[in-house]
């Protein structure tokens, strides 16, 4: 169980720490009360360590994978399990986003099972080429669904939300639509949703839990909101290096 | 279902066209009681609290419409279902007026003449390829001149800033200090100044003046200094802060018909204001409209309200279906002629500076007005005839780019995930400038508003149904204006430059006008020059659906303007709510 040691390195292999330190489920629970301070730290700054309200465990670290292809950790620069995305979308299906949950069931059930097809092991475990590859695919239009997916309980019932009835929640819908969303769902709809709400999780304010120690704010050099902005700020050609600050700071 | 006591005065909906009657003629001692199916969010409750929140204004989009109540389907194809879509309006106390940007207009004199304007200066061969698409373009039955003290009375009463440019036919010269020079004559100056130039506007304009352009900073509704209006209203100067467009301004710089006339109104004593009510439909006999049906969202209790003059205030989609769910049709002209923006798109990065357009409200923007219109009537005319068209675009420099408004913008050749996207956003969205390219539609016979066959609300009620085409003058226009566009961006250094040279239609591109058009006969317009119905005299309408015409402008301050002329036309008597009249002379 070495998986411990290695969540020191917070953000830069975050995704293959939390893949061997999951796999150890219980026994690596066990290990938990064993722990140096140090190494309770730096678990502490782990964002996949903090438990979740929708997620189960499994799905959070495909996300996480998912997520952390998306913005990626480099060298200078915390990627997105690290800036908390993990969490903000978990936080956000449990709340205002309560009508994507069947999108992220049946998207996260679908790519384990196109990454079963392709490379006999789930999503997450795969390389970041692999993962790359897939995702290449699902967004090019070229991986559609599982082979094995067509009876997967997804054809028949619209478990994948289509992006004209966001806003509506699936028994709305219907009731408006009074015929059944016309969409076929697919990956790519689900990669376009998780990419979007990636995209949030690093960029919306961090009271959404996500954009973690202004991670998704440092990386584009946007400050956070200000209340004022002096003409000579305006007019400034550079950068404005002003410290960055939330909703919460002000 | 309880008959309430009858009003003089029964507005349906409170946003920018409601706005002005509403409180003028509460001043003149009407009874008015307004039905608003938003809740009554306000500045020191609403915004003061927590305005400063991209996600929850923004990306969510709190105040867009529900759309289990106010469904929209859209379709371009006649011959296709139309599909539900989401839309831009305000489901708010106040409407659009509260979370629009501000830029803020008269339109032009030939504005208000276009089919005129057009047979004039082209003749009928020019313009043969519109008719052949369906294009059914009429002058308003009103001028600029009729209408400019009202114009002046919006700049005075509800609050626009800019640099004047044309002064009583005084032309300005171009300069940082002055106006556009294309403008309308008017009668007297801004009563404040508008936003100051950023480091996007300065490096537009330095483009513009390259290519002997007459770049002007862009008329804003937003008070940049302390400010008291004509109605005494007090308001704090603008601090900047970028969270303008679709945010509710937590300081109240930003003109809306919440700010600016709802606390006038409200002093009077006589005039109320019932927000969560859903309005069902309108009782009528005919010609005479007696009462609204509406259900109170919060108790689902259902009341009928009588009154004298009714007053349509909702968005054009939703003023339309009412007239259509009622009953009210005048002869199938009801829905017909809308029009909305369908234009092109180029953005830009610059190497040698920053531009830090997460500062700045959206509409603090220099821009062009040099094709807009027939501004550029003699270029138009060197052009080969299958690149030939009529009217035109602003072109402006926006600002409010913060990250999560601006993530998507990346040019083609950039992946949309992974380390190349991440080091792009990181290089480049502090760099970025994305232009206004405010083209200006053409009403066709095949762009209207219906009911829905297939789609209802969750009172039964079908939804509204937008088919919306783009045919050749847009496509043309597209292309040419992007051209421009692009021009203004090379010229001021662009390090790289992409868009989009087609238009594309949709339901979401706002400016939602036309479907209850104004004019001067009753077989070709809906309602005549006071914005009377001529099918049911005591039914006045407000908001864009008047429009027969578009402009390449911003339409809020043209909606302010004719409902402040409805105002008078009500309280000067000029009307008679039994009978509709044709009042050319």
């Amino acid at each position: 169980m070495p998986e411990l040691v290695t969540t020191r390195q917070v953000g830069r292999h975050m995704s293959l720490d939390r893949r061997t330190f999951l796999k150890g489920s219980a026994g690596a629970m066990a290990l938990l009360v064993v722990q140096t301070a140090y190494e309770r730290d730096a678990l502490a700054q782990d964002p996949l360590s903090e438990g979740f309200r929708f997620f189960n465990p499994v799905q959070a670290e495909t996300v996480a994978a998912i997520a952390e292809r998306l913005w990626p950790t480099t060298d200078d620069s915390p990627g997105a399990i690290e800036a908390g995305v993990v969490h903000y979308i978990d936080h956000s299906l449990n709340g205002p986003y309560a009508r994507y949950r069947l999108t992220y069931i049946q998207g996260l059930k679908w790519i384990d099972a196109v990454s079963q097809e392709q490379y006999g092991a789930p999503f997450r475990n795969l390389e970041p080429e692999q993962q790359d590859a897939i995702l290449t695919g699902i967004e090019a239009g070229e991986i559609v669904r599982p082979q094995a997916g067509q009876e997967d309980g997804a054809t028949g019932d619209q478990t994948l939300s289509s992006s004209y009835l966001d806003g509506l929640d699936g028994e709305t819908a219907r009731q408006i639509a009074g015929i059944s969303p016309p969409a076929t769902p697919d990956l790519r709809s689900f990669f376009n949703v998780i990419r979007t709400h990636t995209m949030e999780g690093l960029f919306a304010d961090p009271i959404y839990g996500g954009n973690r120690n202004f991670a998704g704010w440092r990386a584009v050099g946007y400050p956070g909101p200000y209340y004022v902005y002096t003409e000579e700020e305006q007019q400034s050609f550079e950068p404005l290096n002003k410290p960055f600050q939330s909703i919460a700071d002000l | 279902m309880a008959v309430l006591p009858k009003k003089d005065v029964v507005i349906i909906g409170y946003g920018a066209g409601a706005g002005p009657v509403s409180t003028e003629l509460a001043l003149a001692g009407y009874d008015v009681v307004v039905l608003e199916r938003g809740p009554y969010r306000t500045t020191a409750e609403d915004f003061a609290k927590g305005a400063l929140d991209t996600l929850r204004w923004n990306t969510r989009g709190e105040f867009l419409p529900p759309l289990q109540d106010v469904p929209l389907t859209f379709r371009t194809d006649l011959n296709q279902e139309a599909v539900p879509t989401n839309y831009i309006m305000a489901n708010t106390v106040g409407g659009a007026s509260v979370h629009w940007s501000g830029q803020s207009w008269r339109f032009y004199v030939e504005d208000f003449r276009v089919k005129t304007t057009l047979e004039q200066l082209y003749g009928p061969e020019k313009l043969e390829y519109l008719r052949e698409d369906g294009a059914n373009i009429q002058d308003w039955p009103i001028s600029y001149e009729d209408v400019e003290p009202y114009y002046e009375k919006v700049e005075y009463y509800i609050g626009v800033g800019g640099w004047p440019g044309n002064i009583q036919g005084q032309i300005r010269p171009v300069n940082p200090d002055d106006g556009n020079p294309y403008e309308a004559p008017r009668q007297r100056d801004y009563p404040f100044r508008p936003l100051r130039d950023n480091a996007t506007d300065l490096t537009f304009r330095e483009g513009a003046l390259k290519l002997g352009l007459k770049p002007f900073h862009v008329p804003t509704a937003i008070t940049t200094e302390p400010w008291t209006s004509g109605y005494g209203v007090q308001r704090a100067a603008c601090t900047y802060c970028t969270f303008c467009t679709s945010f509710g301004c937590w300081n109240g710089s930003k003109s809306s018909s919440l700010v600016a006339l709802l606390p006038v109104a409200e002093a009077t004593g006589n005039f109320e204001i019932r927000p969560n009510s859903h309005v069902l439909r309108i009782n009528h006999t005919g010609d005479r409209a007696v009462s609204v049906e509406y259900i109170d969202l919060v108790t689902g209790e259902v009341h009928i309200q009588p009154g004298e003059i009714f007053i349509l205030g909702a968005y054009t989609f939703q003023n339309v279906r009412l007239l259509l769910y009622s009953g009210i049709t005048s002869n199938g002209l009801v829905g017909k002629y809308f029009i909305n923006r369908a234009g092109p798109s180029v953005s830009a990065i610059f190497e040698d500076r920053y531009l830090n357009g997460y500062n700045g409200p959206a509409v603090q923007r220099q821009g062009v007005d040099d094709f807009n219109g027939e501004n550029n009537a003699e270029e138009k005319l060197q052009l080969p005839d299958d690149q030939f068209f009529v009217r035109g675009a602003f072109i402006g420099s926006p600002s409010q780019r913060t990250p999560l408004e601006t993530y998507n913008a990346v040019p083609p050749d950039v992946p949309r995930w992974g380390a190349e996207y991440k080091r792009y956003l990181s290089d480049n969205l502090n760099r970025y400038i994305g232009l206004q390219l405010l083209a200006e539609p053409i009403p066709y016979e095949t762009s209207y508003i219906d009911l829905d066959p297939n789609y209802t609300d969750r009172f039964g009620v079908p939804a509204a149904r937008v088919q919306r085409q783009v045919k050749q003058n847009e496509i043309r226009m597209a292309r040419y204006i992007f051209e421009k566009g692009k021009a203004i961006l090379e010229a001021a250094g662009a390090a790289k430059v992409w868009g989009r040279d087609t238009p594309v239609a949709s339901a979401t591109m706002t400016h939602d006008c036309g479907g209850l058009r104004m004019g001067h006969d009753p077989s070709m317009s809906v309602t005549n020059r006071y914005c009377q119905m001529w099918q049911v005299p005591n039914i006045f309408v407000t908001g864009g659906a008047l429009f027969p015409t578009m402009s390449g402008h911003n339409p809020t301050e043209t909606i302010w303007m004719l409902s402040f002329w409805l105002a008078d036309a009500i309280k000067d008597n000029k009307v008679n709510i039994y009978n509709s009249e044709d009042f050319r002379s």
